[in-house]
């Protein structure tokens, strides 16, 4: 699957987000985008900023894909309600996101 | 509009809200999951480079095939296999009065699946990190040594095997986080059990 510009570029500004200045260098891959969505629509501390994502099981990288300017652009907004969905994402996906962008996951 | 319609649509809208409801309320099959705790055991490496890491010294196997900093956290390959290092998470400002030194002890030691004060961040957090040192482990466990808490789990969670924490009771903001991949369990525990406070 080709991703296309503006997709890596909304991805890169999630994990961004989520992850601090260093997740600008990880390589936008299928991979992080599949586990974007797993972990957007899984990571129970989340549900309440993830909406607009499917349920667990319902996970499909397409439908992320379209997701992703949307969830892009809510986080930019700045709700500091997103902090406790923050704090428990980088307790332990962060390090898997970063295994995965480098093709090892 | 038509009766069938405004009947259609309440029972649309009660059905979601009530789904919606039951998936937040409804427990994570890991909320009970606790670890034992074990007696303090330090085999030092046969060989080892003694690397610091936010305030903690640690030993851990020497000439990895490439080493990597990713932000606070080291990355070290040792052909297939991969030990990762680093302080947990940053305290948001939002959340001042937090302690993460407490984290690890909520999610090895803590039954949370009855646990009713959903505005305690660290039960919330704890809850949401228990699949993360559970997932298809079969061992657990926690011991001390001095003023250093050890956590380990052979969790399986998402692409490592071996996952720790340690806490320092002098360091109530943070904790180190040592996650493996591809690595003997044996070999994750005697690297953990290295770690002292500079």
């Amino acid at each position: 699957m080709e991703l296309t510009d503006s997709q890596k570029a909304d991805t890169c500004k999630i994990l961004v987000y989520f992850f601090g200045i260093q997740a600008e260098s990880w390589t936008i891959n299928p991979r992080v985008i599949e586990l974007l969505g797993e972990m957007l629509s899984k990571e129970r501390a989340c549900t309440h900023v993830m909406d607009a994502l499917p349920r667990p099981g319902m996970v499909d990288r397409n439908y992320v894909l379209r997701q992703l300017r949307s969830i892009a652009r809510r986080l930019a907004s700045g709700d500091h309600s997103y902090q406790l969905c923050k704090l428990a994402l980088r307790l332990g996906w962060e390090r898997t996101i970063r295994i995965a962008s480098q093709g090892a996951y | 509009m038509n009766i069938h319609l405004r009947l259609f649509t309440f029972l649309f809208f009660f059905l979601a809200l009530t789904l919606a409801s039951a998936r937040e309320t409804e427990p994570s099959p890991y909320c009970d999951k606790t670890a034992s705790e074990a007696a303090y055991e330090n085999q030092p490496l046969s060989s080892a480079w003694t690397i610091e890491v936010d305030g903690f010294e640690v030993d851990v196997p020497p000439n990895p095939t490439r080493i990597a900093l990713d932000g606070r956290t080291l990355y070290l390959t040792y052909n297939n296999s991969l030990l990762v290092l680093g302080p947990g998470p940053e305290i948001p400002e939002t959340f001042p009065n937090l302690q993460l030194r407490d984290l690890p002890a909520r999610i090895f030691r803590s039954r949370l699946c009855h646990e009713t004060d959903d505005k305690d961040i660290l039960t919330l957090l704890a809850h949401s990190a228990k699949e993360k040192y559970f997932t298809g482990s079969s061992t657990a466990f926690y011991t001390r040594h001095q003023t250093l808490t050890y956590y380990l789990s052979d969790s399986t969670w998402q692409g490592f095997n071996a996952r720790a924490m340690v806490t320092a009771d002098e360091l109530p903001n943070l904790f180190l986080q040592i996650d493996g991949r591809n690595i003997d369990f044996s070999l994750f525990r005697q690297i953990v059990m290295s770690v002292r406070k500079i």
